[in-house]
Formats: C-alpha cells, sequence, structure tokens
C-alpha cells in the first residue's frame, strides 16, 4: 500500500478517537435506500486531505458510528461526501439527516486505491451496488489526470435498474469518449433496455489490454471473488488487483481487533488490499 | 459470403483453432442472418434447430410470465452465442429471444452441425468441450443472481 502517513493527516489527525461535527450542506437520494450526505464544516473552512478507497467513521448522535467510505472527489476539499444505504440502526439514522443537522466525523482512515501504481495503465473499475461509491473518487482522480493513464473502463452491476448508483453521474461519464462504462442489472423488466446479466459478464466485453492492465474492484464479497476470478482469467495479473474489503469496525485505527481479518485490520491495513494479499482469506470460510 | 462466414467463425472462440478443413466443412451448416431491434429470433416451444454467434448488435432473453409480461433473464452481445437448445434433445427453445438491436449473426443450422458431429466424433468431442466452456459461465453467472447479492446483508 502506498505511505500513510501524509494521508492520514486528515481533519482530526491528533485526535483520531475524538469526532468534528460537520454540517450537512445537501442530501441526495441516490435510490429507494441510499443517501449521499454532503458535509461541510461549520466555519467555512475546507475539510482537510483525503485519498480514494479512504473511509471515515461516521456518528449519528445518540445512536452510534459506524464505517462509510468517502464517495466524493478527493480534489474538492470544500466538502466531504458520503453515500449511505439504509441498512442497519446507524445507517438509518444517518440516511434520516437532513441539511443543516450535525454529523460525528473521524478519519480519514485506512488504505488507499494504488492510483500511482496504476500510471500509464489501462484501468479497470468493477463495482457492484454500494461499492460503486468507494470507487467513485478512483474514477474522479483518473478523470482529473487523465494523460496519466492509458484507457478506462468502469463495469458496474446493480441488483435493478432503479437501485443503480449515481444515475446522473454515469450519464455524464457516458459522454466521455474516452470511458469505457458497462452497466448490467440482475434483474430488469421490458422497460429497462440496457444490459441484463451478472457483472462478472461485462469483463470480457472491455477493451482493455489486460496485460497493461490494473484493476479496483468493490462490492459484495462474493461477488469480489468471482470478478476476481473473471479479471483473472481475462488475463489481468494477479499483483495487479486490488480490492476492498468490508468488516465491522468500532475503532478505524486498529487497536480494538473488531475488524481483525487473520492477522490484519481492515480500518489500518485496509480497506484496500492487493489481490496477492488478501486472496487467501477469500478461501477460509466465517473469517 | 462464404469468406465473410469463415473469417468470422476461425476468429470465434468456439472455432478458433480448428483446423481450416474442419472450420471449411462446417461452412455449410453456416448462414449469415439480419434480425432489426424488437424483431423475435425465436419463441419459447419452438423447436430449436439453430444457434446464432451474435456479431453486432445485442438479444435479450425472456421468459414470459402471466402477471409480469416478459422478464429478462439475459442479454447477449457482439461475440457470444445465442441458443443451447439445438444441442439437447428434445430441441425445443426454453426462452425467448427478441433483437434488442438492429443485430447481425452467423446462424448455424443445428441438425447440420449434430450430423457432422456424429460423422466425427472427434469434432463433436472438441466442439461440445468448447461450448460446454460457455455453458458452465452462463451457469456460475446464473447461480450468481440467485444469490442476490446485492441484497441487504439483514
Amino acid at each position: 500500500m502506498e505511505n500513510q502517513t501524509e494521508l492520514m493527516k486528515g481533519f482530526s489527525p491528533e485526535t483520531p478517537m475524538i469526532p468534528t461535527f460537520l454540517r450537512v450542506k445537501e442530501k441526495i437520494q441516490e435510490t429507494h435506500d441510499t443517501w449521499t450526505l454532503v458535509l461541510e464544516n461549520l466555519n467555512g473552512a475546507r475539510i482537510g486531505k483525503f485519498s480514494p478507497g479512504q473511509f471515515n467513521m461516521l456518528y449519528a448522535v445518540g445512536v452510534g458510528e459506524i464505517p462509510i467510505s468517502i464517495s466524493g472527489d478527493c480534489h474538492n476539499q470544500d466538502t466531504l461526501i458520503h453515500t449511505i444505504r439504509d441498512v442497519g440502526n446507524v445507517s438509518h439514522a444517518l440516511c434520516q439527516l437532513n441539511a443543516e443537522n450535525m454529523v460525528g466525523v473521524r478519519g480519514p482512515f485506512g488504505s488507499v486505491w494504488p492510483m500511482e501504481k496504476m500510471k500509464g495503465k489501462d484501468v479497470i473499475i468493477v463495482g457492484g451496488g454500494i461499492g460503486l461509491a468507494p470507487l467513485r473518487p478512483a474514477i474522479y482522480h483518473v478523470l482529473n489526470h487523465r494523460n496519466d493513464f492509458n484507457r478506462l473502463a468502469v463495469a458496474y452491476g446493480a441488483r435493478a435498474p432503479k437501485e443503480i448508483l449515481f444515475p446522473k453521474q454515469i450519464m455524464d461519464w457516458r459522454s466521455h469518449l474516452d470511458l469505457q462504462i458497462r452497466i448490467t442489472v440482475d434483474v430488469a423488466d421490458q422497460n429497462w433496455h440496457g444490459q441484463v446479466g451478472v457483472v462478472t459478464t461485462l469483463i470480457p466485453r472491455l477493451n482493455i489490454d489486460p496485460e497493461n492492465g490494473a484493476a479496483l474492484v468493490c462490492g459484495p464479497e462474493v461477488m469480489i471473488r468471482f470478478v476476481t476470478r473473471e479479471l483473472l482469467k481475462f488475463g489481468i495479473p494477479a499483483d495487479q488487483i486490488w480490492i476492498s474489503m468490508e468488516r465491522n469496525m468500532k475503532c478505524g485505527i486498529g487497536l480494538c481487533g473488531h475488524c481483525q481479518l487473520g492477522p490484519e485490520f481492515i480500518c489500518k491495513d485496509g480497506p484496500v488490499f492487493n489481490y496477492t494479499e488478501a486472496e487467501r482469506f477469500f478461501r477460509v470460510k466465517e473469517l | 459470403m462464404t469468406d465473410r462466414i469463415t473469417k468470422h467463425l476461425s476468429e470465434h472462440m468456439i472455432f478458433k483453432g480448428l483446423p481450416f478443413t474442419t472450420i471449411s466443412d462446417l461452412i455449410g451448416c453456416a448462414s449469415e442472418k439480419s434480425f432489426s431491434k424488437g424483431e423475435t429470433i425465436f419463441l419459447e416451444g419452438e423447436e430449436a434447430n439453430y444457434c446464432h454467434i451474435l456479431l453486432t448488435g445485442a438479444v435479450d432473453l425472456s421468459i414470459h410470465t402471466h402477471n409480469r409480461g416478459p422478464i429478462i433473464i439475459q442479454s447477449l452481445q457482439a461475440k457470444e452465442v445465442l441458443g443451447w437448445s439445438w444441442l439437447f434433445s428434445p430441441f425445443i427453445w426454453q426462452f425467448d429471444a427478441v433483437a434488442k438491436k438492429d443485430t447481425k449473426s452467423i446462424r448455424l443450422d443445428g441438425k447440420c452441425i449434430r450430423k457432422k458431429c456424429d460423422e466425427n466424433p472427434e469434432l463433436g468431442y472438441e466442439l461440445m468441450r468448447r461450448f460446454s466452456r460457455i455453458l458452465q459461465n452462463r451457469l456460475i453467472a446464473t447461480r450468481l443472481q440467485l444469490v442476490d447479492i446485492y441484497g441487504k446483508s439483514n
């Protein structure tokens, strides 16, 4: 992973267990159960530095705290953007927040997508469901530094058309002539004119040179397992595949052990791992 | 036209690497087809005597349901193979196939291919092995669809 020292100097680096309170500037409904919160500092100061792949611990006052990946553009440090799916008590409370409400934020934490290592390569970004959110900063990064990378392909799978994340953003990306974006849904009715099938089926269709390819993958763990197999079959070298893992987290700084996966702490050593490091965990059930 | 078909077949994963004489022999089972957007290619329950190697366009496979209308179960695109039922008795299509876009394909006559495979078991084994690989990928994809991997974990 890239050197974290600089990247960890976020908005609360000296007191990592004490949240900074940010104000909800805007709330955007993405799907029927997913919202994006745009957060800003109370005094209008800049948010601070973060990198693609990192996450924050978001605290819903009086309810609890959960890790949520940063889904915004790292070049925009005026706001902090998180996309949250309403699946549990804390995420539900966060999704209930409105503009002007306050959110406790600790971070940014964790390892980052290896944007430096991917320079000069064909970049494949594979997301499933809410997994597109942690990948979005990487897509922004490639688009902001387009000359540093070769071809860019985004393959995204969702359960159904109405559950596609960032639809407006995807429309915008589609206007980029140098970005391949392919979307598929698992289930569709006749009103859907796009692709139907699982996300793995998109990979052989990408116009990418696998030998010079590097892939970033995020989504449900079972999806990651099958996508990585398909990427390997496609010819992407194992050490050029990075994945983002998820586990329950508490402290976010590798002290409490809640997110331990074998010898690794997802919060500190991850969430982004190279496939060659993480592959062994896939074969251990209930880890 | 024959040259075009030969080129398409010899470059396709199903036939790639087969001896030129074998591909030439199979050309007699192949023809070019075009479908307009929205055109039905085959319907569930009809006799299945063909498969298509898609060259351009896209095709939706669907199941018609009484209360929900057609449910699309898979989309196929250029270079993919449409149709398996010609391989297995009773040779009846299991789904509906409709062109999602204007589509061109190489249509392979199933009866013709089966006859050649019966006459040449070595070719039959090789083709079955290659078609089985695609079937395996489809089965894996179908199982993933069944898992509902994007569903809420709780």
